[in-house]
């Protein structure tokens, strides 16, 4: 059936459709209609044709896949600079930066922004050298640079993050790590929710099942090492490697079933995660698994 | 873009699980669309028969639930979803109208359902209340309530976290925001298949309000984010789920002997991030 398999495709995570639909994109914008026309004009088969729009996979396109989320790189710059802004603003409020220690944080914040571009305009060069396997370098070279957007720029390992410890008295630190704890835990308790209630569009539990279920999750899961596109996915990826006997209590057979369902849509998401660096090594992987 | 296509964006996007409102401008839809009206459009039944599966789904989910919920015997059990049929047609026509209206004519369709859920529940709920004692039907509805509630509160928590992924709140200011967002609450916002979108845009928000708690620089940002967006959609969750067979009801007096599972100390699937082939995309 049609609907199975678009539906299948589209739906193994809403990363993924973004990615399609792009792609969808690709194809009719990489062959604007008066090429084609063109084409015919002068009888030039329909094989080479194909393959010459195939191969025009352009800067523009490129662009699209890592810029996902702005659309265009300007966009993107301008979305990075308004976060370190309010991510320097909310210190500022917190912790009553001086003049010095917000330049600092500034510098290293843009340092890590132009870091970025950086890495995009090395990735575009790259991917612009002819001969190349145009399908395969986009994935090798655009999927990082559209990943860390999502993930962050700011965060673990970033310059800015870097500063911080540096730049802020141990007071201002005591402070912030207040502040990012209460955040992190918020967000965690309300992928939880988002979980348990995405589940439930499949598989309605009663009340008290649904509270049971909830508090197991806000015991077992661990929130992630930092925030950002991946925190859902993670949360289920989680709750996938999970023993079976520590989850299985909590359901009946068909309602099992249907989490396994789940299971197998995020089970593999583990490559992603790490990537995204919600995960930082294999050993951390067992973590995960029997810390809990 | 084909209708296969449509069918399939418009109910699999962030159909990564994607959930239920309790109620919703579709049950208007439902209300028109008696289950015994001759279909003038043969569009409509072919909707019909893509989405009949989904909702039969849909429907023995539900049906499970209110089993848990209601305790019925097996003959209450099967008239009650020999009753509710009806119902599901309708459900299905709905959506099939819905769907079609939104096809001809995005613009000026009329609100898209988002709920099929509480379109199934909703006919159950009804047919329950011949079979079932009063007491037990109340159960059922008291349930449906406990659940749209705890969506509600799901909803809302993480829009406040979405809000605060962009605006970096303070714990007060978001504190603040889920209480406005709870006095504020309106069904546009009950939207949460943009909650699994990383991209920002927002239901239709009080902005009056939000904006008296957010700092200049916030407030900068905030006017530029899209809002009032119908993303488009709803919460079939085909593609996550159309594998998913819903096996029938099992009852103590049909039930094969019951093997003892051992059980396993090992998860379901194992995965430790690391893939030979590489990340997966």
């Amino acid at each position: 059936m049609k609907l199975r398999m678009f539906g299948r495709m589209l739906a193994i995570t809403f990363l993924t459709v973004a990615f399609l639909a792009i792609g969808s994109r690709e194809t009719s914008l990489g062959q604007p209609p008066g090429q084609v026309k063109d084409a015919k004009a002068v009888q030039i088969p329909q094989v080479v044709v194909k393959q010459k729009a195939a191969r025009e996979v352009t800067e523009e396109q490129f662009d699209r896949r890592v810029f996902q989320q702005d659309g265009t790189p300007k966009a993107a710059r301008q979305r990075l600079e308004s976060l370190l802004v309010l991510q320097i603003d909310e210190l500022e409020r917190a912790c009553l930066l001086t003049p010095a220690q917000k330049q600092k944080l500034q510098l290293s914040g843009r340092g890590d922004i132009k870091r970025f571009f950086d890495r995009y305009e090395d990735a575009k060069e790259q991917f612009l050298q002819p001969n190349r396997q145009i399908t395969q370098e986009m994935v090798r070279l655009a999927n990082p640079l559209y990943i860390t957007l999502q993930t962050g720029l700011f965060n673990n390992g970033s310059l800015f993050h870097k500063s911080i410890s540096l730049t802020l008295t141990a007071e201002q630190l005591i402070q912030h790590k207040d502040i990012i704890q209460k955040r992190m835990q918020s967000r965690h308790q309300a992928n939880i929710e988002l979980l348990v209630t995405s589940f439930e569009q499949a598989m309605p539990l009663p009340d008290l099942q649904r509270q049971k279920f909830i508090t197991f999750l806000t015991h077992e899961l661990k929130p992630a090492r930092q925030t950002g596109s991946y925190d859902y996915h993670y949360l289920w990826w989680q709750l996938s490697q999970m023993p079976v006997e520590r989850v299985k209590p909590l359901f009946d057979e068909l309602q099992w079933k249907v989490l396994n369902h789940f299971f197998l849509q995020y089970s593999g998401m583990g490559a992603i995660l790490r990537q995204a660096g919600y995960l930082v090594n294999e050993a951390d992987a067992e973590d995960e698994k029997h810390v809990r | 873009m084909d209708r296969s296509s449509k069918l399939s964006i418009w109910a699999a996007a962030l159909g990564l699980a994607t959930l239920g409102v309790v109620h919703l401008p579709v049950l208007d839809f439902a209300a028109l669309a008696s289950p015994d009206d001759e279909h003038d459009d043969p569009a409509v039944d072919q909707y019909m028969q893509e989405l009949a599966p989904l909702f039969q789904r849909l429907y023995r989910t539900e049906l499970h639930c209110m089993r848990l919920v209601c305790q019925p015997t097996k003959t209450q059990f099967e008239k009650i979803a020999a009753d509710s049929q009806p119902a599901l047609k309708a459900a299905t026509r709905a959506f099939a109208l819905s769907m079609l209206a939104d096809r001809r004519d995005h613009m000026n369709a009329p609100s898209e359902p988002s709920n099929p859920n509480a379109l199934v529940s909703d006919g159950i709920a009804k047919a329950l209340q011949i079979t079932l004692s009063p007491q037990q039907a109340q159960k059922y509805r008291t349930d449906l309530n406990q659940r749209a509630q705890a969506r509600k509160h799901a909803v809302i928590v993480n829009l406040v976290a979405k809000a605060d992924r962009l605006l970096f709140l303070s714990e007060e200011q978001r504190r603040k925001l889920a209480k406005i967002l709870e006095v504020h609450w309106d069904e546009s916002m009950n939207q949460t298949r943009l909650l699994f979108s990383g991209i920002p845009v927002f239901p239709r928000m009080p902005d009056a309000e939000i904006n008296s708690l957010l700092t200049d620089v916030q407030k900068s940002v905030w006017r530029r984010i899209p809002k009032d967006t119908t993303f488009g959609g709803n919460d079939l969750g085909i593609g996550m789920l159309d594998e998913l067979e819903i096996d029938d009801e099992v009852w103590p007096e049909v039930r094969p002997s019951q093997t003892a599972v051992q059980p396993s100390t090992k998860p379901m699937v194992k995965d430790t991030g690391i893939s030979k082939a590489g990340p997966k995309r």
